[in-house]
């Protein structure tokens, strides 16, 4: 090949580097525009699981409220776990009721719905009764011996308050 | 003629014409009805107590609002009971210009009833979760106050008496009443009067034994108690936790007889009659004691051997009756079985077959179901009647909604001692009646859309007041029963309204938010908030629920 001359073998190399760049970036098009499923990184699907890791006698009992990020959310309160009959429902289901007491006054919170996604132990909370207007999630995030932290996660938003307990009792009804 | 006698003519003319001056200035028979009942002026008339006066008719003598300018009515106020606060059955009552109204949470908001400003609230540390012990039944409320000699007493779901200043609302004294381990918890406003006040306690499906009880006004001693059921092993109630009769509305005092009045629940086990033979006195009844001791007067048993839930749950009235020509004293209350008795209330003698507000018809409950109208719920799950004395009738807010009731050999639901499942059937309507107490015949009925829960109100310008599961508040004409005037609310009701006055100004009430029944049976929007109207007032707009999901 004489030096500045662009020859035949010179296009045959042009043509398979061509080549080989599209089969490439078509390969890569095709991935990116595929599934998340497919994409790298993605989770897979986590199940939701009714009820907490150990069952109710794990968590059943009374629990004092001993702090909270939000003083105007509460101040003290109490938290029960217990089981209670629920129509249509073959087992008795993990349930709880939260008196939260603050200087604006009493809320009554009813938690319902108790399940484990992954790592995750979260319950409805509701007001009024157990099929009232439900307002966010209880989440678990630390469970320690008699010692038990959760987050009140509102539904339509709104800051998430931090609420710990310690179970004084392991019996809903002493 | 001279000139004497012409003057004896003209002073015999001037006489008659004086007479008939005099006749005309005075009220005319509708008008002395109404004092006759204890109206005061129209400038500033309270709603002292639960059900108004003494007698519980909840009659107001006011006519400020009548049927030709009730559309006129507006919104003076709305103040909500809480950012989290869901249900209210509470009853206001006004005394001045305060009105007194209680949160599901027991709590005590004390407004300006011409602003609806608070003025203080009071708010205890209740224990609302002693009862799970029994089952999980933890569904609170609270249906107001009383007021007495400068102060407010109120109970608590975890059964304490409280007695709280009236005009700045701190604590007293309190007093534990029962105890919320067995099963006990309270939703009812006492009654107070004469240095005592009067209690009951909720519970029967839990097994309690049912009780009223008076504690001293000002030292919060308990002065005697009354069991509406035997002990539990003894006459007919069965070995274990058993019982019932609870008494879950405020008693009736008449004072013109120191006789206190009173409706039982229903005897437990509940549905299951197998085990607990015989009528199950005095459970299903009203009572009458007397009211300094407790002593027993008499009981009529509205539902002998109840396998149904059908107590006398709601609070019994007292207003007078004319029976064959004679004028006798007596005293009605609205079944949960859907009939409304009417009593002799010296004697408890039924004074005429009681009609049935809502369709009725229970089989005896098996194990493969049967359809019982009323369901569990009732007729009546505790609203008042009210009694107007200008029409003789007695005014009931009714559910007409048949259940499909399954006995079991034990407790299954939920609650300690029910026995049996219970599922709604078909579409709740409700309905409004007027029955005359001078026969028992209805003056009128009419259907209405939606399930009536908290009872009604009545007023010396033929105006029923009464409120809808739909959130639609309704003025009724008390003659006939013609829907005059509605207004969309937004949420449940869960109680009656109350109409007071201040400075010359009529106000209408309402506390919205739907009661417990709203809630288990999807009847209607819940909140929490007062509501409270006026002529000329603002355009009424429904409220909201807190905005939040329905859980399914």
């Amino acid at each position: 090949m004489s030096s500045g001359t662009f020859g035949p073998r010179h296009r045959w190399y042009v043509s398979i580097l061509i080549a080989l760049v599209t089969v490439v970036s078509l390969s890569a098009g095709g991935l990116r525009g595929g599934s998340n499923a497919h994409a790298a990184g993605a989770p897979a699907a986590i199940k939701v699981v009714p009820g907490w890791p150990g069952g109710i006698t794990v968590y059943k009992g009374r629990y004092r409220l001993t702090n909270s990020s939000d003083p105007s959310f509460a101040k003290s309160g109490m938290l029960t776990v217990f089981t209670r009959v629920v129509p249509h429902q073959p087992k008795p289901q993990m349930s709880g009721i939260l008196s939260l007491y603050a200087d604006s006054g009493t809320n009554v919170l009813y938690l319902s719905h108790f399940t484990t996604t992954g790592t995750k132990l979260s319950a409805n909370v509701t007001l009024g009764i157990y099929t009232g207007p439900e307002i966010g999630k209880f989440v678990v995030t630390m469970h320690q011996g008699a010692e038990l932290v959760a987050n009140f996660v509102p539904v339509l938003g709104g800051s998430t308050v931090k609420i710990q307990f310690t179970r004084f009792s392991k019996n809903p009804h002493p | 003629m001279a000139h004497s006698q012409v003057w004896k003519q003209w002073r015999w003319v001037a006489s008659i014409a004086l007479a008939g001056t005099l006749f005309a200035s005075q009220p005319h028979a509708g008008q002395v009805a109404a004092r006759g009942v204890g109206a005061t002026s129209l400038a500033n008339d309270s709603w002292p107590y639960f059900g108004r006066d003494r007698n519980n008719t909840r009659f107001s003598p006011l006519t400020q609002v009548d049927l030709t300018n009730v559309s006129k009515l507006g919104t003076a106020w709305t103040t909500s009971l809480g950012q989290f606060q869901v249900l209210s059955e509470s009853f206001p009552q006004v005394i001045g210009n305060t009105m007194f109204v209680t949160t599901n949470t027991d709590e005590i908001i004390a407004l300006d009833a011409v602003t609806g400003k608070v003025k203080w609230h009071y708010a205890s540390p209740v224990d609302f979760s002693l009862s799970t012990g029994v089952g999980g039944y933890g569904v609170s409320v609270n249906r107001g106050v009383a007021v007495m000699n400068g102060k407010a007493y109120v109970l608590t779901f975890d059964d304490k008496l409280q007695a709280i200043t009236e005009d700045t609302g701190e604590r007293l004294w309190q007093s534990q009443v029962a105890n919320p381990h067995l099963g006990y918890y309270e939703t009812m406003a006492p009654t107070a009067w004469n240095g005592l006040v009067f209690v009951g306690a909720s519970g029967s499906q839990d097994g309690v034994r049912g009780f009223v009880a008076a504690y001293d006004a000002n030292t919060g001693k308990q002065v005697w108690r009354f069991y509406t059921v035997p002990a539990p092993g003894t006459s007919w109630v069965p070995k274990g936790i058993h019982g019932g009769g609870g008494v879950y509305m405020p008693p009736t005092i008449d004072t013109s007889t120191g006789i206190l009045y009173f409706g039982t629940g229903t005897p437990s086990p509940v549905l299951l009659g197998t085990e607990r033979q015989g009528p199950n006195l005095y459970s299903d009844s009203i009572v009458a004691v007397k009211a300094s001791t407790g002593k027993l007067l008499w009981a009529y048993q509205e539902v002998p051997h109840d396998q149904w839930s059908y107590g006398a749950a709601s609070p019994v009235a007292i207003f007078d009756s004319t029976i064959n020509g004679k004028k006798v004293h007596a005293v009605g209350e609205a079944g949960k079985d859907g009939h409304v008795y009417v009593l002799d209330a010296a004697t408890g003698k039924l004074l005429f077959t009681p009609p049935a507000y809502v369709k009725v018809n229970h089989p005896t409950p098996t194990t493969k179901g049967v359809i019982s109208c009323p369901g569990t719920i009732g007729g009546s799950p505790y609203s008042p009647i009210a009694f107007s004395p200008l029409t003789h009738a007695a005014y009931v807010g009714g559910i007409d909604l048949c259940f499909k009731i399954t006995i079991t050999k034990s407790a299954v639901g939920g609650e300690r001692d029910f026995a049996g499942t219970r599922a709604p059937v078909g579409k709740a309507f409700g309905t409004l009646s007027a029955v005359d107490v001078n026969s028992g015949n209805f003056l009128w009925k009419v259907k209405m859309a939606t399930p009536l829960v908290g009872g009604v109100s009545v007023t010396a310008s033929h105006i029923l007041f009464t409120s809808g599961q739909n959130g639609i508040f309704y003025a009724v004409d008390d003659r006939t029963g013609k829907i005059v005037w509605k207004a969309n609310v937004g949420l449940a009701t869960g109680s009656a309204p109350v109409i007071y006055s201040v400075n010359g100004t009529e106000y209408v009430a309402i506390a919205l938010g739907g009661s417990a029944v709203t809630g288990a049976q999807h009847l209607g929007k819940l909140g929490a908030s007062v509501m409270v109207m006026k002529l000329g007032g603002a355009p009424i707009k429904p409220l909201s629920s807190p905005g939040l999901q329905v859980a399914p």
